[in-house]
């Protein structure tokens, strides 16, 4: 059983036909063993529905059928978030991408889906692992 | 687990020519090819792709190359909150 985490690039690719990531996000979800854990954030949640303006309903009839798991996070977790962070000032990491690392330690895994090649292939957990993004560049 | 079934005669005549060449058992054989079987099977895919199956999606307006989720919703909490 894998546990991957799934970023918002991952989600808008897969529900936006426009997107020109569409084929590579819809080609990782097809590749997905039923016995596959999905886990993400609130943050990566929130820019979804931004991003996802005409498709909204489809996002949430998605979201509420997929057997994601959002895992919350408490103001005890920030300063772990900030920390990661501030490795990357010259990059303006998003308070999702935060949450992802902090996300990848409690579940102990490096197994990511996102389209945001460059700074996920930067980024390291602070076991200084890096991460391992199973949609094809 | 033992399970018996019937083959039919030319079925049964390529399996032991597939298990002759490739120097398996029938079992592992059968094993194989039922594995491919149910791999196929649409109810063993990722609740997650299923799910997009079953919707009907629109093109999102288009955004700048490049551009990032957290830069599209950067400018809709600034035009909704312009200071």
């Amino acid at each position: 059983m894998r546990s991957i985490l799934v970023d918002t690039g991952a989600v808008i690719g897969l529900l936006n036909p426009a997107d020109r990531h569409h084929a590579r996000a819809e080609a990782f979800f097809a590749s997905l063993r039923g016995t596959d854990r999905l886990f993400t954030t609130w943050p990566v949640i929130t820019e979804c529905t931004f991003a996802l303006e005409r498709n909204r309903d489809s996002f949430y009839d998605w979201l509420l059928a997929s057997g994601i798991v959002v895992v919350d996070f408490g103001l005890d977790d920030v300063p772990a978030m900030r920390l990661w962070a501030s490795r990357y000032r010259d990059r303006h990491v998003d308070f999702a991408d935060a949450t992802l690392a902090w996300l990848a330690i409690r579940q102990r895994t490096n197994l990511i889906a996102t389209t945001d090649f460059n700074d996920f292939e930067t980024y390291r957990l602070p076991n200084r692992k890096a991460f391992r993004n199973l949609i094809v560049r | 687990m033992a399970v018996s079934a019937r083959l039919r005669r030319d079925i049964h005549a390529k399996l032991i020519r597939f298990c002759s060449s490739r120097g398996i058992s029938k079992t592992e054989a059968i094993e194989r090819g039922l594995e491919l079987l149910l791999e196929q099977d649409p109810s063993q895919a990722h609740p997650a792709y299923l799910a997009f199956r079953r919707l009907k999606l629109v093109p999102e307006r288009a955004t700048p190359a490049g551009r990032r989720s957290s830069d599209a919703m950067r400018a809709v909490i600034r035009a909704k909150y312009p200071g």
